[in-house]
């Protein structure tokens, strides 16, 4: 019935320093903290393993500080791992709107390899044709500099495309899908709105069709209404576009509304999996226990 | 088809010094193709709390909930993978809460549509007829097709709540009080519905809070002893 995973993560790590043995067992949620007391390395994250499907929209939920993003970044290939794999699975011909890019690196992409062992420009080909991310901070996600357009059509040169017209089209084409007026696609993203900067981002990762698209607190700091416009724009989107997503966020409202599978990291571990109905309903860790009861 | 066995679940409220409140425990039932399960009982005496578990809303402490499912075969839907379970809500099993909780901002007819639309290959525009023609049979009237659900009554939202999971015609259909805030006509019509819909062969396990209601429906009605208990201990 389901085809195989898409991503397929075993024991995602990153440490913040040297690492020693003692690491594992002086950091986590046991331990409460994420510095280990012996050699002050910060694990940021460490053994986090989960498959991610087709169509599927997984939540992660956390405190600042653990390791949500990290795990996220890591995916991204923004950072690299201390240790632990992923292997993709992508068929032929998925990311329709890519350029070149999968002709380069289809060989790593049926499940077998471990790609975080690819060079690094083979994993900027797999990020620019299969992922896209959006970052809580626009600009961490864009380039304030140069116009919105400009932005979009930035990760598709990245993704081998060329031609000038067709990519003013399909910048044009994705502003409009993510509400932002034409007229403005000339336009500095510092003289946007913290919403539209966001809506700008979601444009931009959705550039290359991506197969997954990694969401980092994009409605974190925004206010309600703003919030609700960009999480209706990801949900359609979504639907349009038979998205993968990795949702993470603090806010269990985001989390309900968008996934369907939620982990809980605390202190750079997971310490729950679940259907994201049974884990704000039904939570069994005392962390998130509490979480779930202090949401308003 | 669905035998429940000794299901045992307690809540351990780690939040609150370890409380543990238990309910329901050693449950046991079975259910066979096309039969109207009634529950019965106090509130409290666990009755939501098995729908809860078998829709997997609540993972089980203790016992089986061995189903024969069409997409997997026999399985045990308190052990089973997370990616089976969603499957199984998306293909035979539904749940029908006791409150509308919907996504914000999405009108009546696009939410009872896209649950069809969702599992099945029905075009936009037959899921929508199918839609209309539902809610209008449940006495919604044709001018709020298009308003969000959150600005209804609450019989309005549970009738948009029964319309979503009946629409696609599930095979196993566990209701929570249905019924609890209609008014007598509105319910006469969901009781029709989810007669036809056992005539057409689902399944069904109900809580009904009204026995008149109950005794037009179900073949068979379990009844819940008060049983709750609550052990304070810490863990």
């Amino acid at each position: 019935m389901r085809d195989q995973p898409l991503l397929s993560a075993r024991g995602l790590t990153r440490f913040y320093g040297t690492g020693c043995v003692s690491c594992p067992e002086n950091t986590g949620p046991a331990a409460a903290t994420n510095r280990c007391s012996a050699c002050g390395t910060i694990v940021a994250c460490a053994e986090v393993s989960f498959d991610l499907y087709p169509d599927e929209t997984i939540g992660i939920v956390g405190e600042s500080g653990s390791g949500k993003s990290t795990v996220v970044r890591l995916l991204h290939f923004d950072i690299e791992p201390s240790a632990g794999s992923l292997s993709v699975t992508i068929p032929h011909g998925a990311g329709r709107q890519s350029g070149n890019g999968q002709v380069h690196v289809q060989h790593l992409l049926d499940g077998t390899a471990d790609v975080f062992g690819a060079t690094a420009f083979e994993r900027r080909m797999i990020r620019n044709t299969f992922m896209g991310i959006v970052y809580q901070n626009a600009a961490a996600g864009l380039r304030m500099q140069v116009s919105a357009g400009g932005n979009v059509a930035e990760r598709l040169i990245a993704g081998g495309w060329r031609s000038v017209g067709a990519m003013r089209d399909r910048a044009a084409w994705l502003l409009d899908k993510t509400e932002i007026p034409l007229e403005r696609m000339d336009e500095l993203p510092r003289n946007f709105s913290g919403g539209m900067q966001q809506r700008v981002q979601i444009a931009k990762a959705l550039s290359n069709s991506p197969v997954v698209l990694l969401l980092d607190e994009v409605t974190t700091g925004l206010d309600l209404s703003v919030q609700a416009r960009v999480l209706d724009v990801i949900r359609s989107l979504q639907r349009e576009f038979r998205l993968a997503l990795i949702v993470v966020s603090h806010d269990l409202g985001v989390i309900r509304l968008l996934t369907s599978r939620t982990m809980v990291m605390k202190h750079g571990r997971v310490i729950e999996t679940g259907l994201t109905d049974q884990i704000l309903e039904d939570p069994q860790h005392p962390y998130t226990q509490l979480l779930v009861s202090s949401q308003l | 088809m669905l035998s429940v066995l000794d299901l045992t679940k307690r809540f351990t409220l780690h939040t609150q010094g370890g409380k543990v409140i238990e309910a329901p425990s050693a449950f046991s039932f079975s259910l066979h193709e096309g039969m109207f399960l009634g529950l019965a009982g106090p509130s409290g005496s666990g009755k939501s709390t098995v729908l809860k578990c078998i829709y997997r809303t609540y993972l089980p402490t203790k016992g089986a909930l061995h189903y024969h499912s069409l997409l997997f075969g026999p399985v045990d839907l308190a052990q089973l993978d997370e990616h089976r379970m969603l499957d199984l809500r998306r293909t035979e099993i539904a749940y029908v809460s006791q409150f509308l909780r919907v996504i914000p901002r999405v009108p009546a007819i696009e939410i009872v549509a896209s649950a069809l639309k969702y599992r099945s290959s029905a075009s936009d525009r037959e899921a929508l007829r199918k839609a209309a023609e539902l809610l209008e049979r449940l006495g919604i009237p044709p001018r709020l097709f298009d308003t969000y659900p959150s600005t209804f009554s609450g019989g309005e939202q549970q009738r948009v709540n029964i319309a979503r999971s009946v629409i696609w015609k599930p095979r196993l259909l566990l209701l929570d009080e249905p019924t609890a805030s209609l008014d007598s006509t509105a319910a006469a019509t969901v009781v029709d519905i989810l007669r036809e819909l056992r005539d057409a062969g689902s399944t069904m396990i109900g809580i009904f809070h009204d026995r008149a209601t109950m005794a037009q429906l179900a073949d068979q009605v379990h009844e819940f002893p008060q049983q709750r208990s609550v052990h304070a201990y810490r863990d």
